[in-house]
């Protein structure tokens, strides 16, 4: 983590970075060779905690030859896999709830040249009891900020280099009942149970189902995860805060007895110098009770996505350059 | 890693093989978990020229990252599916 002096000295040096941080600090930043975006929740060498005072600076590694930066918007950004140079990868930050966000969680399998090249990256956010009256906001270094556009930096890479992608998700699917959907949707009204046509608002009511718990789609072997938001029972209405995806098998998670243990557990021995990118879910940080407990070189925003050629929630998305 | 394994040809059948479910085969490359799983459901509604269409991408993802270590690891398990049918 960095002082804004510090921070305004790094961009000086004409490093390619990216910055995460509180909106005040964020935009105080002089332009340069940057992107970022807001964040208040933080995994940090000394453990993970809310911070407001300080910036977390990212520098690209070494091995990229160039970094040139892109602003994206929901009619443009199915352009984003296409963009990426051949051989290098890109780093993506959209603004949470955003127009371009709710496009990409949507429908980026559909876009063109989807995760035929490495892109990574996270979603902003901002401080969770301001959800409603505060917008996360992303930066472009070269002197704008947006709340509806998506910031990306697309990078080329030494030869012989390559970035890999990882994704480290504590749930797995349960041994409950298959919830499939109509559609791909932030909303869910209907579903199926086990093939039977049901509002998911009762099904949730009548199984007493512990709504901490996300449903989880397994795409062969790495578990994608649905949060529950909010469950509206007058509408009939529950609002899930990644998409669930029209024909895919979903499951309730089996509960994890002891959140942070398990997540400590699932990070693998990696070699520093290959750590390039990473971010943690603020799921994580809150129902991990994170605040304080360290998690060894996994250090980063915590966020309200993560990217992994799409987008995760309640993950840690990592990237190795080899 | 060096490439020892090389990549099917476009045309080989296990890409429409994996596409289909015929062949599945436990990849670890994150990015072919995600194209074979949300190109299925593609598949599962579209004829053959989808099929067609998204054999083509599948090879083309393995074939641009194929000096990844995971993809040299996937590589060798379709190789294995190819030889010996396991």
């Amino acid at each position: 983590m960095h002082t804004l002096e510090e921070t305004i000295q790094l961009i000086e040096s004409g490093t390619p970075l990216m910055i995460s941080g509180a909106q005040h600090l964020m935009d105080r930043l002089p332009p340069g060779h940057w992107i970022g975006g807001t964040s208040y929740y933080f995994m940090t060498e000394q453990g993970g905690r809310r911070e407001e005072e300080l910036l977390h600076v990212q520098r690209l590694p070494l091995a990229v030859e160039q970094g040139s930066v892109r602003v994206y918007d929901q009619t443009t950004i199915a352009n984003v896999y296409r963009d990426i140079p051949p051989g290098g990868f890109a780093i993506i930050i959209l603004p949470a709830f955003s127009d371009v966000h709710r496009d990409f969680a949507l429908r980026s399998h559909g876009y063109a040249e989807f995760a035929l090249r490495p892109l990574m990256g996270w979603v902003a956010g901002v401080p969770r009891e301001e959800m409603v009256t505060q917008h996360a906001v992303v930066y472009d270094g070269r002197g704008t900020d947006f709340q509806q556009g998506a910031v990306v930096m697309h990078c080329t890479l030494r030869q012989n280099t390559m970035v890999e992608l990882n994704v480290v998700n504590i749930f797995r699917q349960g041994h409950g009942d298959v919830l499939t959907f109509p559609e791909d949707s932030f909303e869910a009204t209907t579903c199926w149970v086990n093939g039977e046509p049901r509002r998911l608002v009762d099904y949730l009511l009548e199984q007493n189902i512990d709504q901490r718990l996300p449903l989880v789609a397994d795409y062969m072997g790495t578990s994608v995860t649905v949060d529950l938001g909010v469950v509206d029972e007058t509408a009939g209405r529950v609002t899930v805060l990644a998409p669930v995806m029209r024909d895919m098998v979903y499951r309730f998670a089996e509960p994890v007895p002891d959140y942070a243990r398990a997540l400590r557990a699932a990070l693998p021995h990696i070699d520093p110098d290959q750590l390039v990118f990473c971010v943690n879910c603020v799921d994580n940080f809150f129902y991990g009770g994170l605040e304080g407990e360290r998690l060894g070189l996994f250090v980063g925003p915590c966020t309200f996505g993560e990217v992994a050629y799409q987008l995760f929630n309640q993950t840690i998305v990592y990237a190795l350059l080899r | 890693m060096a490439e020892q394994y090389p990549v099917p040809s476009p045309t080989n059948p296990i890409w429409m093989d994996l596409l289909q479910g015929k062949k599945n085969v436990p990849l670890d490359f994150l990015a072919a978990r995600m194209a074979v799983t949300l190109d299925r459901r593609k598949v599962a509604q579209g004829g053959q020229e989808v099929l067609r269409e998204c054999a083509r991408d599948l090879w083309r993802l393995f074939n641009d990252n194929a000096r990844l270590g995971v993809v040299q690891r996937d590589l060798q398990k379709l190789h294995e599916f190819l030889d010996h049918g396991r």
